[in-house]
Order: structure tokens, then sequence, then C-alpha cells
């Protein structure tokens, strides 16, 4: 009997060791996050974004060609509905314009699109036009 | 009248038909009566089982199945991430069988066998519901209405197991067989117990807000700042709904035990649950595509915000 419940309480103890070990661990994770977010809060908060735009790739579709693009935001700050456009000449002489408009991109993010441009576009220039505060 | 006189009235003793003989019983009801009830008690609980699950899958997945963001990443979400979100629920369901399953069971087997039943709940209510708010329908591509349905399935088919625990009406003797049960267990098997049933609570609630814009949108207006003091409340949060303000369910502190035992032992890793599980579901949903470290963290901890609460109220409600 007396050997059953020392059994039991050492069962008990090294369920507790075990989940001591657990909550440690947990707790020091915790405070790795608090640590990385006072850090980025003290270094890199203010600002404003920074976004470029990248042409990825150009794939024909029958009549139309698409054009991949990404956006990256170098800034320290979120932009909110950045649009992006493509300013294009399709052989008639005059400039052409097509946006898209993204939700957000974050700071330190790229986000990918696509515009549709006519299959005949001689030349094209794509570019971000602005962006609001989220 | 005696009761011994009483008791000889209402026992009528019927003639012999052949070599049996029939006796009716003080409720007035014979052997054979009896068998067959016997009989139908088992199919009359599955089917009550089988009814309350259904119950549970449409008042547990309401809110997703009406939520359009969710319709909208049944066709956007990648299809390898979509059946990782299957793979993830599946030992969860055979989990939640096991402890609050919308029958008793007696080995893994038939935990698994509910568990596959609870899914199939799911992926029925779903289809049902999708239909007939016309979010599914003809003219859609096989892949984006299987999409649609499997995604809603995940969080029905926990509420259909759910369903038992939260509806039916035996909580009392469920909790009795429990309280009798958790004399075999370990303390590290409850500890374990514990810390799944805050899982489940977490991906529940966490299903319930990640596919919205909002999380992300949230942790875009917020500050490094701010994200600390959100992870502060929600460990204060988690902590006080278990501890401190007595909620049906709730643990009471103890003497023998500081404070800061069941904060680092439950609560800590209970957080860290949320976080992963948060994490998880966001990585899902394809909401960390792309996003830097920094912006990765606060949408986490965001999300990890109704998680914890879920992960705090599974531990009061289950």
């Amino acid at each position: 009997m007396r050997e059953k419940s020392e059994r039991a309480t050492g069962a008990e103890k090294q369920a507790e060791q075990v989940e001591w070990a657990i909550g440690i661990v947990s707790a020091i994770v915790i405070i790795a996050i608090v640590g990385f977010l006072v850090h980025r809060g003290a270094t890199a908060t203010g600002g404003a974004p920074n976004l470029s735009v990248t042409t990825e790739r150009a794939a024909d579709f029958g009549e139309t060609g698409q054009l991949l693009f990404s956006v990256r935001n170098d800034g320290t700050r979120a932009a909110a509905n950045v649009i992006v456009s493509a300013a294009f000449d399709d052989g008639s002489g005059e400039m052409q314009r097509r946006s898209v408009h993204l939700d957000h991109i974050s700071a330190g993010s790229t986000k990918t699109g696509g515009l549709y441009l006519p299959q005949d576009t001689v030349e094209f220039e794509v570019f971000v036009e602005g962006y609001a505060d989220p | 009248m005696s009761f011994a006189e009483l008791e000889a009235a209402l026992i009528v003793t019927r003639p012999l038909m052949g070599t049996q003989a029939i006796v009716s019983t003080r409720n007035g009801s014979t052997k054979d009566d009896q068998h067959d009830e016997e009989k139908r008690a088992p199919l009359r609980a599955k089917v009550v089982g089988i009814g309350r699950a259904f119950g549970g899958a449409l008042i547990f997945s309401l809110p997703m199945l009406m939520t359009m963001e969710l319709w909208w990443l049944g066709f956007m979400l990648d299809r390898f991430r979509l059946a990782m979100l299957v793979v993830v629920t599946l030992p969860l369901l055979v989990g939640l069988a096991r402890r609050i399953g919308f029958e008793d069971t007696w080995d893994w087997q038939e935990d698994v066998r509910d568990a596959c039943v609870a899914f199939a709940i799911g992926l029925l209510t779903a289809t049902v519901v999708l239909s007939v708010f016309k979010v599914i329908g003809p003219g859609m591509s096989f892949d984006e209405v299987i999409g649609k349905i499997v995604l809603q399935a995940i969080p029905a088919s926990i509420g259909a197991l759910l369903g038992r625990s939260q509806l039916g009406n035996e909580g009392g003797e469920a909790d009795k067989e429990n309280a009798e049960t958790a004399s075999s267990t370990t303390p590290m098997r409850d500890y374990c117990g514990e810390m799944f049933l805050m899982a489940v609570g977490a991906l529940f609630l966490s299903l319930n807000v990640a596919p919205t814009d909002e999380m992300q949108m949230i942790a875009q207006m917020m500050t490094p700042t701010h994200a600390v003091l959100l992870l502060a409340l929600s460990l204060l949060v988690m902590h006080g709904f278990v501890y401190a303000v007595g909620f049906k369910g709730s643990a009471l502190p103890t003497n023998d035990e500081p404070w800061i035992s069941d904060f680092v032992r439950f609560t800590l890793v209970g957080y860290m649950l949320a976080i992963l599980i948060s994490l998880f579901v966001l990585w899902s949903f394809g909401r960390l595509d792309g996003e830097a470290f920094l912006p990765t963290v606060m949408t986490t901890i965001v999300l990890a915000f109704p998680a914890a609460l879920g992960a705090a109220a599974a531990r009061l409600i289950l």
C-alpha cells in the first residue's frame, strides 16, 4: 500500500518536472518574442513605406499578354490600397494605362500580381502609383 | 393494502403460450417487450448521438459557413495546405472522440470510427448548407466545390464531436464517469489531456477568425509595442479565465501551490500552443505568404489572442 502511494508520488513528481520543463521552454520562447518586438519597436518604427516594383515575367495568352510583377516594401511601415500601374504603347503612338489594386503590403514583405496588356505592346513601364496608411 | 399485496395485484400472470410463460412486469411490459427495448436502446442512443452531432456541426460551424473569405479560400487555398489541415484535424478528432465524442467508446478503433463519422457529418453539413446558400452549385469546377466543402467540414466535424458534450443532457453522468476514470489515469496523461483540449479550443477559435482580412489589418495598424501589450493581455485573460474570475469549471487556486506554478505549467504552455496553432492556421490559409518576419510575428500574436481565449475556454467547458 505504502509502496503504491510512493510510486504515485514519484509519478506526480516526474510529471511536475516535465510540466515545469515545458513551461520554462515556453517562457523562454515568449520572452524571445517580446524581446524581438521591443527591439524592433525601438529601432524600426515610424518612417514610411518604400515600395518598388519589379517585372517578373511576361506571358502570352492568345490576344493578350500577362505581365507578372512583384512589389516589395523596404520601408518600416505597411502600405494599404497599393495601386500598381503599367503605362504602355500599343503601337498607336499614344501611351495607354492599366492599373491593379493590392490590398496591403507589410513592411519588409513582397506581394505579387499581374496586369493584362495587349499582345502588340511595343514598350511598357510598371510603377507604383500610390498607397494609403493602413 | 400492504406493499406485498399491492405488488401481487400489479403482477398479472398470463395464460401459458406453449411452454413459454410470459410474465408481465410492474410497468405492464412483457419480457419480450423488454428484450426489444434493450435491442432498440443502443440504436436509439446512436441515432440521438448522430442527431446531436449534426446539431453541433451546424451550431459550431455556422459563423464560418457564412464567412465569404472562407468560401474564397475553398478555391484559392493551396491543395497541399488544405490536405495538411485535414491530416492535422483527423488525429485531433480521434482524440476528441476519445474524450468527449458523441457516444461512449471503449477502444481506439471505435474512436477512429467516430472521428471518421464526425468528419463525414461535417462534410454533409457543409454540403447541405453551402448548397442552400448557393455558395456551391452547377457551373462551378469540381475542384472549387470540393475545396469549399472540405475546408468547412473541418470546423463542422469538431462541432459534431462537441455536440454531445455541449448539447447532450447526460453531462452529469459523463462527468461522473470522467471522475471515475480519472483515478485510473496518470498525472502526465492528465496534463497531456489538458493540453490537448487547449489545442482543440485554440484551433477552433482561430479557424473562426483566421480567414478574415482583419487579422493582417489589425497587425498592420499595431506597432510592436501594441503587440507586446496584446501578448500580455492574452496571457492575463487566459490565466484569469481559468484561475481568477471563478467561471463554472474554473480551477480554484490552492494554498499549497504558488500561482506562478500554474502560470508556468499551464498558462504559458497553453499560450505557446495558441501561438503555434495560430502560425499553422495562418500558414495554411496563405496569410503569411511573402510576409517578412516582423509582420508574421505580429499577425500571429493577433490571432493568438482569440486562440488563447479558445484554449482557456476549452479547459473550462470541455
